[in-house]
């Protein structure tokens, strides 16, 4: 087991589409960062030699690109999440099969082992492509604006009093936006897997790899239309809470229950009927 | 040599119709969707002035293809562009996916091998994505008028001022021609360009990429009014008559997209990405793509 998750991690890292996916990632966060952070910057000299007073100055916590739903970055970054999580290794079972690398492979070790590793792996690799960007942005944003705690009273944020932990993003913004990057990570992670397990099952790379992003769609167009968009994924995801009041855990964390769920039941059948030796 | 291109282009048409089957199936469900979407949104409106009303045929096409209002940017305000629009756009970018970059290698290479004109393999794939947006469009408007047929109200005739209230466009602005160039000319062109960017692009990267780049241009139509920017085209609420009549937008300064001038863009645009495929494909290493 442990050698096949060392291989992966190997072949993880010196897979192109990853950087490239992560240079995707992280041009449109730095260029979010450029365009709608730095510029508020010259609002902080207003501050200075005078403190608090009447005004509050803008933090980082509602300027972040997941910290507002205005700018056409911050749409354009959760929208294509689902593709970025799937990019990097979201078709790597499907060429593996289609190359027979696996042959090989199952010469050396346990079949089950190797689609485990598989599914722990996709699941990092996913996680990790989408967490980096919003890393930078949060480093980037936190060192241009200053970490104070939001105001309610100020109305700059896009969190309200009935929405989803307005508390805490209150009274610990910090720990509100780190749950938030466990949310994000837990469902980038998914979706890859979603991406490679149907690698299993489709005959196009393409249409594997697409496959998250397509049922984000769907789900989109089904929940939109009985305004129940709370259960959209491209929803809830923000931490800005898109969906406002109506954003609710136990709803984010069934669906993720739920994927993780289709995701191992696939991978299993795929494991069963995997004839390959 | 036109026989060799009518059968290679006989090819990708008949690959159009066999590996879109049952993502068709897909689009009639999507614009079923939709029709649902807008009873709904009529019914409410309508229960609240006890009357009963349901959407026409050409209700439901003027909200299908309305797209979105012009977006000025502002902290408070949502950017959040209308599914029926951007699904529409992102739908056809999924039939269009990966096939030219497919049919480098297997049988599509062979082609390239025995072909005398590398561009007549081009040709082909510009026709497979001309007749999947056309097919595209074909069973969403034949799922709308089967809605419409079984709501009992299959006719042509907007519900002008109430529908203003709905949906936010005075359909009573806009002339007949117009009409029919916002909801059938201009969104077949503009989802036929885009493919052809789609298809353009994913023969110098992975195909994945350039879908994720349609994502993104597709988005930022939304986001701006620019000619630059295709998917204005193809929303009537970017329409140049329709923005004019918005006083708040004309205080800004914001004109809207001429029809007259879309039309022309996008001609032209067709043409040149066509040329500019068939050019750049003389240079183009197809063994080593079929290899990698």
């Amino acid at each position: 087991m442990k050698k096949y998750l060392k291989l992966e991690c190997k072949r993880i890292a010196h897979e192109k589409r990853l950087w490239i996916a992560l240079a995707v990632g992280l041009f449109v966060s730095v260029l979010h960062w450029a365009l709608y952070v730095l510029p508020i910057r010259k609002y902080l000299s207003e501050f200075e030699g005078k403190g608090i007073g009447t005004i509050y100055p803008h933090t980082w916590y509602e300027k972040w690109i997941g910290g507002e739903w205005w700018t056409l970055l911050s749409y354009v970054f959760f929208i294509i999440l689902p593709l970025l999580a799937a990019v990097p290794w979201g078709s790597s079972l499907h060429s593996d099969r289609k190359s027979g690398y696996t042959k090989n492979l199952f010469l050396k070790g346990k079949k089950s082992y190797y689609y485990i590793s598989k599914y722990i792996c996709s699941f990092l690799c996913g996680g990790v492509t989408v967490i980096t960007p919003l890393i930078v942005n949060i480093l980037l944003s936190a060192a241009t604006l200053p970490s104070l705690t939001p105001q309610a009273v100020t109305g700059t944020s896009t969190i309200f009093a009935n929405c989803m932990w307005s508390k805490l993003f209150y009274t610990s913004p910090n720990l509100y936006v780190l749950f938030y990057l466990v949310i994000i990570f837990t469902y980038s992670g998914l979706f890859s897997v979603l991406a490679t397990a149907m690698g299993a099952i489709t005959e196009s790379g393409f249409v594997a790899l697409v496959f998250p992003f397509i049922v984000n769609l769907f789900a989109y167009i089904i929940f939109n239309s009985a305004e129940s968009a709370k259960f959209v994924p491209f929803m809830f995801l923000t931490p800005a809470q898109r969906s406002g009041e109506a954003t609710d855990f136990t709803v984010i964390a069934t669906e993720a229950l739920v994927l993780f769920v289709i995701t191992a039941l696939l991978m299993t059948v795929s494991c069963k009927k995997d004839e390959t030796l | 040599m036109t026989r060799e291109l009518m059968l290679i282009v006989k090819r990708d048409i008949k690959n159009s119709f066999s590996l879109n089957k049952y993502k068709l199936l897909g689009t009639a469900l999507i614009f079923l969707v939709f029709c649902f979407m807008l009873y709904y949104r009529f019914m409410g409106t309508w229960e609240l002035q006890g009357k009963e009303y349901a959407p026409s045929f050409a209700d439901l096409l003027l909200y299908i293809f309305s797209g979105m209002k012009v977006y000025i940017p502002a902290q408070s305000l949502k950017f959040e562009i209308p599914i029926t629009w951007l699904s529409i756009q992102l739908y056809i970018a999924f039939l269009i996916g990966n096939y030219a970059n497919r049919d480098m290698s297997g049988q599509g290479l062979q082609i390239l091998l025995r072909t005398t004109r590398k561009s007549f393999w081009f040709i082909g794939k510009v026709a497979y994505c001309f007749v999947s947006v056309a097919l595209f469009y074909l069973t969403g408007y034949a799922a709308v008028f089967v809605y419409s047929v079984l709501a009992g109200t299959p006719s042509l005739s907007l519900s002008g001022e109430i529908y203003m209230y709905v949906v936010g466009i005075n359909s009573s602005l806009l002339s007949a021609s117009e009409l029919t160039a916002g909801l059938i000319l201009l969104p077949i062109l503009t989802s036929f360009l885009l493919s052809l960017f789609q298809l353009l692009i994913s023969l110098w990267v992975k195909p994945v990429f350039s879908y994720i780049f349609v994502v993104a241009y597709t988005s930022a139509s939304a986001y701006y009014v620019s000619y630059f920017l295709i998917g204005n085209y193809s929303m009537l609420f970017r329409n140049e008559t329709v923005v004019s009549s918005d006083i708040f937008l004309s205080i800004k300064g914001i004109s809207g997209i001429d029809q007259r001038i879309a039309l022309a863009v996008l001609l032209a645009a067709i043409l040149l990405s066509v040329v500019l495929g068939c050019i750049s494909l003389k240079k183009y290493d197809f063994l080593e793509k079929a290899i990698t």
